[in-house]
This record gives structure tokens, C-alpha cells and sequence, in this order.
């Protein structure tokens, strides 16, 4: 199995795992944690096949990703838009908002100093497990969210 | 089936398609499929991918202080629409009704 598909398959699961939380209410920290993890491994999957080999170690590759997505004919083709560059060009631009949001999501380094749905983090001098926290930025963006998770799980599919 | 229970999720459901309307101008039609407990909306636009296989896949989300309810979501062309299978429990696409969401 190359770096790609092992990337890719271990994104399904964490997808898989993202849905089925979803679907029966878990915590959204919970939910986030798997969405995070399967867009940053279905983002890495497609920097593998660039780099030919294992992808740069980042959890940042989501938004990249999607801006070199715009350029790929195949992507485009595969996604249901070929020969549709500029609307394509448009629907990857309109995903990027919430991308940026999930992609801000990983924890970085050992300074937990932000919300993750991973990992407490301290705020105020208060040290703040991601349980307890609603993650309100994400709750009311029904259809952004919608569009997102139908580009992930359709790319997932044609991956 | 409890008509106050029904009345307000429709209600909530118009509400939740209204706001999804403003931030995504490019919604053609909305259909909603009763439930007493849960808004179940498929929304129909061309400018995503189309659907894979033949059932439509439906995005979870829980409530918030604009919408009281529990949501579920699915994104469909408008060349896919009475096509697509719908969700386990959702009944068929004869139940569904386009909501006027321009209003």
C-alpha cells in the first residue's frame, strides 16, 4: 500500500467515525476531533501524490489542499465540474471560510493556549477540558457545514 | 402524529431554511420531510458535486441558540431530486414539501 492510500483509507475511517458521532449526538468535541483528523489525512493523502512520498508532517494542509485543488483538472472532473472552471473555482472559494475553522482546530505544539477539541487548553488562568466547551462558532453554519461535509465525503469516495 | 410537535418543527424547519437561503443565494428549492422531533431538509443546488451512488448522504447537526432543534441536512443537483434514496425513516419523497423559503 503507498503513503496515499494508506492516508486515504485511514481518512474514511475517521470520516466513518465523524458521521456515525454526528448522526447520534456525541459531544461536538468529539465529532470535531474525528472531522479534524480525516480532512487533515484526506488533505495529506493528495500532498503524497505531489511529493511522492510521505507528506510534510503539518496538521495544516486543508486549506492548501483545497487552493491547489482549483487547479487540478481531475479533482474538477471527478467532483461533477468539468469544464466548469470558473463555477468549480467559486465552490472551492466558498468552502474555504469553514476549512480555515476546522484546519485551526488541530492542537499545535505543546502551547495549549486555544480551544482544540482534543487537549485542555488555558484561558484566563483557567485550564479548560474541550468537553466543556460548545464550540458556538461552529453551531449555527447548518448549510456551510453541509456543503463541506458533502466535498469531503464525495472526494472520499472518488479518492 | 402530535400537530403541535409538528407545527413547531415545521416552524423551525422555514427558519432554518430561511437563514441557509441568505448565506447560500445559489439554493434553488428546499424540501422538508415531517418529523416531530428532528428538521430533516434536503436542500437543492447545482454548484456542488453530485451525489455518490444512489442514496443521499445526510449531515447531523445539534442545536444552537438560533435553532432549537436537532437538524439533519442533505445536499442534492436539482437533476437528482424524487431520484435519490432518501434516509432510513424518512419516508418517501411523496411526503415531502418544498418550502417557500423566499418569503
Amino acid at each position: 500500500m503507498s503513503w496515499k492510500e494508506a492516508y486515504i483509507k485511514q481518512a474514511k475511517s475517521d470520516f466513518m467515525i465523524y458521521k456515525e458521532f454526528s448522526k447520534t449526538r456525541k459531544p461536538i468535541c468529539q465529532q470535531l476531533h474525528y472531522l479534524q483528523m480525516a480532512t487533515e489525512k484526506l488533505a495529506k493523502s493528495y500532498l503524497c501524490s505531489l511529493q511522492n512520498g510521505h507528506p510534510k508532517i503539518t496538521h495544516f494542509a486543508l486549506v492548501k489542499f483545497l487552493k491547489i485543488c482549483k487547479r487540478q483538472p481531475d479533482i474538477r472532473a471527478k467532483l461533477g465540474f468539468e469544464n466548469k472552471h470558473t463555477r468549480f473555482s467559486s465552490y472551492i472559494d466558498s468552502l474555504l471560510p469553514i476549512a480555515d475553522m476546522i484546519e485551526q482546530l488541530a492542537p499545535v505544539g505543546t502551547k495549549l493556549d486555544r480551544p482544540n477539541p482534543e487537549y485542555p487548553w488555558i484561558s484566563n488562568k483557567e485550564v479548560i477540558p474541550p468537553i466543556d466547551y460548545d464550540f458556538s462558532n461552529f453551531k449555527d453554519k447548518h448549510i456551510q457545514m453541509s456543503k463541506f461535509l458533502k466535498f469531503i465525503h464525495k472526494l472520499i469516495d472518488v479518492s | 402524529m402530535d400537530f403541535k410537535k409538528y407545527e413547531k418543527v415545521k416552524y423551525e424547519a422555514i427558519k432554518l431554511a430561511q437563514e441557509n437561503k441568505k448565506v447560500e443565494p445559489n439554493i434553488l428549492k428546499t424540501f422538508w420531510f415531517p418529523d416531530q422531533e428532528e428538521i430533516r431538509l434536503i436542500e437543492v443546488e447545482n454548484d456542488i458535486p453530485d451525489s455518490s451512488g444512489n442514496d443521499i448522504e445526510v449531515f447531523y447537526f445539534g442545536q444552537s441558540e438560533h435553532v432549537t432543534l436537532n437538524s439533519a441536512i442533505g445536499l442534492i443537483r436539482s437533476n437528482e431530486i424524487g431520484k435519490l434514496q432518501l434516509p432510513e425513516n424518512w419516508g418517501s419523497w411523496g411526503v415531502a414539501e418544498e418550502l417557500e423559503v423566499n418569503k
